[in-house]
C-alpha cells in the first residue's frame, strides 16, 4: 500500500480522535452531539481512503452529474512509437511495452507429454520477470477489408478474361473459355467463403511497465524491460518474441482495434439483410 | 484478512464504538448520532467486504457515470467500460478466472493435478474454437522476494515436519494422514529446490474480458452479456471461479490495458495466488 495513503488514514483517525477527546471536554450537550456527528462523518471518509481514495478528487471536483476521473485520453505513444505514456495524478509517468509472443503450434499435434511440457513452460516463462507482467491470450476479429478488395479485383479482372475469351474464335474460344470460367468460378468462390464469416485470429502477447520522470526515461526503461523479456521468452519457448509498436500495439489495448469498424458494419448489414 | 484491511475496518470501527458509547453526553442528538454510528458501521463493513454490490446501488441511485478518460466512462451500473467511436459503443466486461495452480505449478503433481496439465492445452484450444466472439485471458505475474519466500517454506516445512513426528509418535497412527503430510512436504521441499536452482517464485492474478460492439449503448451492453454468459460456460472446464467483476475492481481492471501497477499494489486490489 503507497505510505501516502496509510498516511492520510492515519492524520483522518487522528482528527477524529482530536474531535471526540475536545468534545468530552467541553460538556456541552449539543456541541457534544455535533462533534460526534462530525467524527462519525471523519470515521467514514477515512475508512473510504482505503479502496475509494482515486475517486475523491472527482467528487471535491464534481460539477455535472458525472465522476470525473480524468478528462484527458487514457494513453498517448512514445516518440518512438513502441512504448504506449500513461500520466496519472502525481505527476507519475509511467510507460508500457508489449511483446508479442508468435506460437502456431496446436495441442491437436501434440504428444501428451509435449503438452505436459508446454504448460510448464508457460509457468517458467512467468518466473522471468523479476517486475510485474501481463501475459494475454487475446482472440479478435481480423480486418480483412484489404483482402477482400484484393480478390475482388482479381475477380473483375477474371471475369473480364472471359468476356475476352468469348470474343475469340471458335477452337481458340472453347479452350480459353473453359479456362476463364474455372478461374472466375474459382475467385467467385473465394470470395463468396472469405466474406461470409468474420475471420478471427489468437494472439499471445506480454505487457511490462516502467516508472519515469518524464516520457523519455519511463518509455526508454519499460523497452529495456522488454528486450529483457523477450530475450527470456524466446529462449524458454523456443519463438522469436519481439516488442510490437504502433498499430500492433492498438491491437492489444483498444476495443476498436480488437474488432474493426470495417468488420462491425458488415456483420450489421447482414443482419439487416437477414431480418428482411 | 490482511493487516491493512484489520488496520482500516479496525481503527475505523472502534472510532464509532467510541462515539456511540459515549452517547448518554449528546442530549437531544443522543438518537441521530446513535442511527448515523449504526449506518457507518454497517457501510463500514459491507464496502469491506461487499462493495461491488454497494457501489452500483449507489451509483444507479445518484443516477451517476464515471468517466474513466476522455474517451471511457463506465455506466452507472458500473459493470462495464464504454468507449464511443464514430456511432459504435464498445463495452468492455471483465471477469475473474484464477485457473487452479495445477495448471501452471509443475512440482510434484498428483495424478490428477498431471492430468491437468495434460489436458491444460486441448481445454484451451477447445475453449478458442468454441467462442465466436473476441475475449482476451490475462494472467498478471510478479516475482516475490525470494528470501521471505524461501523462509515462508521452510517454515512451513518446518511446521508440517513437526506435525508429522506427531502423529508418527501417536499411539495409533493414521496412515493417510501420514502420507498426505509427506506429500505436503515433498510439494514444500521441491519449491524450496526450485528457488535454489534459480527460479523465482511468483504471485498471479488472472482475468478475462471480453468487448462487445453496438450501434446503442443497450445493444452493445446487452450483447457483452450475452458474450461473458458464454464465456463463463466454456471457462468452466477449466475449474474456475468465475465472477462478474463490477464497480471499483472494474475501474482498476481498466487501467491495467494501459500500465501494470506493483505487486504490493495489486495485493491490495486483488486476491493474489503464488
Amino acid at each position: 500500500m503507497p505510505n501516502s495513503q496509510l498516511m492520510l488514514f492515519i492524520a483522518l483517525i487522528g482528527v477524529a480522535l482530536i474531535i471526540l477527546v475536545g468534545s468530552s471536554v467541553i460538556h456541552i450537550q449539543i456541541l457534544d452531539g455535533v462533534l460526534a456527528l462530525l467524527t462519525l462523518c471523519v470515521a467514514m471518509v477515512a475508512f473510504l481512503t482505503k479502496n475509494y481514495l482515486y475517486l475523491f478528487d472527482s467528487i471535491v471536483k464534481k460539477k455535472g452529474k458525472d465522476l470525473v476521473v480524468s478528462s484527458t485520453e487514457a494513453f498517448a505513444f512514445s516518440s518512438s512509437g513502441n512504448a504506449i505514456i500513461r500520466r496519472e495524478k502525481g505527476d507519475n509517468v509511467y510507460a508500457s511495452c508489449f511483446i508479442k509472443i508468435p506460437i502456431y503450434k496446436s495441442a491437436t499435434e501434440m504428444t501428451k507429454e509435449e503438452k505436459t511440457n508446454l504448460a510448464k513452460l508457460f509457468g517458467r516463462v512467468l518466473a522471468l520477470s523479476k517486475v510485474p507482467m501481463k501475459l494475454s491470450a487475446q482472440l479478435y476479429v481480423v480486418n480483412k477489408d484489404e483482402y477482400i478488395t484484393k480478390l475482388r479485383n482479381t475477380l473483375n479482372e477474371a471475369e473480364e478474361k472471359y468476356r475476352e475469351a468469348q470474343s475469340f474464335g471458335i477452337d481458340e474460344k472453347l479452350a480459353n473459355m473453359e479456362r476463364a470460367r474455372g478461374r472466375v468460378t474459382m475467385w467467385r468462390d473465394l470470395l463468396n467463403n472469405v466474406s461470409s464469416s468474420q475471420s478471427k485470429a489468437l494472439a499471445l502477447y506480454a505487457m511490462v511497465s516502467a516508472l519515469g520522470g518524464n516520457d523519455e526515461e519511463a518509455a526508454n526503461i519499460a523497452y529495456q524491460k522488454a528486450e529483457e523479456l523477450a530475450g527470456g521468452i524466446s529462449a524458454t519457448l523456443g519463438v522469436n518474441a519481439s516488442v510490437a509498436s504502433g498499430n500492433e500495439i492498438l491491437t492489444f489495448i483498444e476495443p476498436d482495434y480488437m474488432i474493426p469498424r470495417e468488420t462491425v458494419t458488415e456483420r450489421i448489414m447482414q443482419k439487416s439483410m437477414g431480418e428482411n | 484478512m490482511d493487516i491493512d484491511t484489520v488496520l482500516y475496518v479496525g481503527a475505523s470501527a472502534a472510532l464509532v464504538a467510541l462515539v456511540i458509547s459515549g452517547m448518554h453526553n449528546y442530549g437531544i442528538l443522543a438518537i441521530p448520532v446513535a442511527i448515523l454510528g449504526g449506518i457507518v458501521l454497517f457501510a463500514i463493513f459491507t464496502l469491506n467486504f461487499a462493495d461491488f454490490l454497494i457501489f452500483p446501488l449507489i451509483t444507479k441511485r445518484l443516477n451517476v457515470e464515471v468517466i474513466l478518460s476522455k474517451e471511457h466512462k463506465v455506466p452507472k451500473s458500473q459493470n462495464c467500460v464504454l468507449k464511443y467511436v464514430n456511432g459504435l459503443y464498445y463495452a468492455t466486461g471483465y471477469l475473474t478466472g484464477n485457473i487452479y495452480k495445477y495448471v501452471f505449478a509443475a512440482e510434484n503433481a498428483t495424478p490428477e493435478e498431471g492430468q491437468g496439465l495434460d489436458e491444460g492445452p486441448d481445454k484451451w484450444e477447445r475453449i478458442v474454437m468454441n467462442t465466436p466472439f473476441p475475449f482476451k485471458f490475462n494472467l498478471i505475474s510478479s516475482a516475490e522476494d525470494v528470501q521471505k519466500y524461501r523462509e515462508d517454506l521452510e517454515g512451513q516445512r518446518g511446521y508440517l515436519e513437526f506435525q508429522l513426528s506427531k502423529e508418527e509418535g501417536a499411539s495409533n497412527p493414521n496412515a493417510l494422514t501420514i502420507r498426505e503430510m509427506q506429500r505436503k512436504i515433498n510439494v514444500l521441499q521441491t519449491r524450496i529446490d526450485r528457488i535454489s536452482e534459480g527460479e523465482l517464485p511468483t504471485y498471479s492474478t488472472m482475468y478475462i474480458e471480453s468487448t462487445a460492439v453496438g450501434v446503442s449503448e443497450k445493444e452493445a451492453t446487452d450483447l457483452l452479456n450475452e458474450q461473458l454468459g458464454h464465456l463463463q460456460t466454456v471457462f468452466n472446464a477449466f475449474d474456475l471461479s468465475i465472477i462478474r467483476i463490477v464497480g471499483r475492481e472494474l475501474h482498476i481492471l481498466y487501467g491495467l490495458n494501459y500500465r501494470l501497477m506493483g505487486t504490493e499494489e495489486m495485493s491490495k486490489h486483488f486476491q493474489i495466488q503464488n
